[in-house]
């Protein structure tokens, strides 16, 4: 299979996911008992039952749940994500104006991921067995043992309370302000943490693995500096996993933001969705989740034709 | 045993025995039976499992911790003492300045070895009872959905065509949302509890399993046992649940193992957000909550590190340990596979 027909084939198969994406979004909220309009009967008596209808109509809940469905997917396709019941916003300025903060998060994340865990891993897996090593290890199992919150909370006891480096409560500028950088580093580290420990010890074990294979030998035999061997031939093939588990823990990263940002109170997508599911506020919490499984998908897309790119053998499935 | 070397230079062995060969590497995994009748092949792997240290520790610790929790406070069912012993000294929910002379937020003491909290609760019993939930919970869970997956994945393999097209397309929807994002609607839904919880990562959360086994039954179902099982008349069922199953485990029970962990801190996770147990409960999740509420705010002067310190070391130390056991698994099963420790019979 050529690359171009293997990306379309990819292409084409994201398309029916796409739309199941989609129906278990709306599935899941819509099964909720109680939708927000009963709420707003229930907390305010004298609403009328045309006027409750008014209102079901107005937000797109009346009629059967597939008549719903295809309003709102309907609506999404046009951009319309409809409105914050609470605050009468509508959805996507919500979205547009939370994206930066979470994105600007992941990305640090994902930086301080891959700084740390490459070098690490491919240290580890020149000095095998020894005491670096070891240590390593070590780190790598705590770091996909931690629970994030735990860890965002640790940080702030130790960084804000006792050394008194951050503020608790993170002064705001605006968020790709260089001065930002600062205060992302507590969040940041947090939410990178547990891709980094995977992505290390996934880097040692591919790294272990082509250091053994006959071609190291034959580079060594015909004199090259192991320097050369090493920065030039083994760690290019061994960094062929490492970016496909890079694609796929930016489901990590974004599952770990809706955490994280709790714990420091950062304004993004994901402290957004806790607020939403606190305040059962649906198409808050419907964007959200779309958006989160859209970007996931994609992601997984990449990670597909990236692998495909570097290794093609993997082509001929 | 004696070996010679014949005109070319080839070694010949002769006269093998047995009895003489009792010096062995201690490494080899040799063993009397090896050279008899086959051992079976979970006995070998609980031997290789036996010898990995850090698996050892780890499973130690799930144990201890486990135990701890049952025997924290006396378990009662349907008014029935069925567990007496209670090794946490207060109740974990009982408020303790009304009976006892201590005040709130206490640093650890030798009479309170974790404090005291917001609310005035010893946080020592509470960190011993909080294991009921979230470990009880992980093992439960990682059990239905580890079923669950291993079913629908052999089905899906097994057959093949359109049928496996569709069941794979349904997995990769629901692998399209992080876990602990489902789960959180999910809870949402429902409301917290016990039982929510497990609903909330059982739902979607066999998924994964169903996609590793799949691939695995894929492969073995080319072995030539499995066409030779066919061919004697077995049903699909047999085939599938005699043949093919146990062969394409080992795996999903490396996943299941690690799976666990994430579980806890996914319980913990939604404890922690506010989506777990009823506010208040000795889980420890939910326990962080109340010292996130404890430490944020930053009170003057005294930090009460001891509230969110101890639950969440508690998790970790879980987690970590199980993450252990399940690294102990994989080596165990993965030396299996590639008949790198096997005892020659493979």
């Amino acid at each position: 299979m050529s690359l171009r027909r293997f990306i379309l084939k990819r292409l084409l198969l994201t398309v029916p996911i796409l739309f199941g994406v989609s129906v278990i979004t709306f599935a899941l909220v819509h099964l909720t008992p109680g939708d927000p309009i009963s709420q707003m009967v229930a907390e305010n008596p004298n609403v009328s039952q045309a006027e409750e209808a008014q209102l079901r109509a107005q937000y797109g809940l009346d009629g059967t749940l597939w008549e719903q469905y295809a309003t709102w997917i309907g609506n999404v396709l046009s951009g319309d994500f409809g409105d914050v019941y609470g605050s009468s916003q509508s959805v996507a300025g919500v979205l547009i104006s939370r994206l930066p903060e979470t994105i600007a998060l992941g990305l640090f994340g994902w930086v301080f991921a891959l700084v740390i865990a490459i070098p690490t891993g491919v240290y580890a897996a020149i000095n095998k067995d020894k005491f670096g090593d070891t240590a390593s290890r070590i780190i790598a199992l705590s770091g996909i043992s931690i629970p994030n919150f735990w860890l965002g909370l640790m940080l702030i006891l130790v960084g804000a309370l006792w050394l008194g480096w951050w503020d608790v409560g993170a002064p705001r500028t605006a968020v790709y302000h260089p001065e930002m950088l600062w205060f992302l580093i507590l969040p940041g580290i947090t939410v990178g943490t547990a891709a980094a420990a995977s992505i290390m010890r996934v880097m040692r074990t591919s790294m272990a693995e082509e250091l053994n294979k006959e071609y190291v030998v034959a580079a060594r035999a015909k004199g090259l500096p192991e320097r050369k061997i090493i920065l030039k031939h083994v760690l290019r093939n061994s960094m062929i996993s490492v970016v496909t588990l890079a694609a796929m823990l930016t489901a990590s990263i974004v599952a770990g933001s809706v955490v994280v940002e709790t714990v420091f109170n950062w304004p993004g997508l994901g402290r957004e969705l806790v607020q939403a599911i606190h305040g059962h506020e649906i198409n808050l919490i419907m964007a959200i989740t779309l958006f989160t499984g859209f970007f996931i998908v994609l992601a997984n897309l990449l990670a597909d034709i990236l692998y495909a790119v570097l290794d093609p053998r993997i082509r001929y499935d | 045993m004696t070996k010679t070397t014949d005109g070319r230079g080839r070694i010949q062995i002769t006269g093998f025995d047995a009895d003489e060969v009792k010096e062995r590497e201690p490494l080899s995994d040799w063993q009397e039976t090896s050279g008899g009748e086959a051992v079976g092949r979970w006995t070998r792997v609980w031997e290789r499992f036996k010898r990995n240290r850090t698996a050892l520790i780890g499973l130690t610790i799930v144990a201890v911790m486990s135990l701890l929790a049952i025997f924290a406070r006396p378990v009662e069912v349907m008014g029935l003492t069925v567990q007496p012993i209670s090794l946490a000294p207060y109740p974990p929910e009982e408020i303790l300045w009304i009976r006892h002379d201590v005040s709130q937020n206490t640093p650890p003491s030798w009479s309170h070895p974790m404090g005291i909290d917001g609310e005035a609760r010893d946080v020592f019993s509470r960190v011993l009872a909080g294991g009921r939930y979230s470990i009880s919970i992980g093992f439960v869970v990682v059990a239905i959905t580890g079923t669950i997956g291993l079913v629908y994945g052999s089905i899906s393999g097994y057959f093949g065509g359109w049928i496996d097209e569709v069941m794979m397309r349904i997995v990769d929807m629901i692998l399209a949302f992080p876990a602990l994002i489902l789960a959180m609607i999910i809870v949402s839904m429902f409301g917290g509890g016990y039982w929510q919880l497990v609903a909330a990562f059982t739902i979607f959360g066999w998924a994964t399993y169903a996609r590793l086994m799949r691939g695995e039954v894929l492969k073995i179902k080319e072995n030539e046992y499995v066409m030779a099982a066919k061919a004697l008349g077995a049903r699909d069922r047999l085939v599938i649940f005699r043949h093919i199953v146990p062969n394409a485990v080992p795996p999903l029970i490396v996943y299941a193992t690690l799976q666990i962990g994430t579980v806890v801190i996914g319980v913990a996770a939604l404890g922690f957000l506010g989506l777990g147990m009823d506010p208040g409960t000795a889980e420890w999740g939910t326990m962080l909550e109340n010292g996130r509420n404890a430490i944020i705010p930053g009170p003057g002067g005294d930090i009460r590190w001891w509230i969110t310190v101890f639950p969440g070391a508690a998790i970790f130390l879980f987690v970590m340990s199980m993450n252990m056991i399940g690294d102990g698994v994989n080596d165990a099963l993965d030396a299996q596979e590639t008949g790198v420790a096997g005892g020659g019979d493979k």
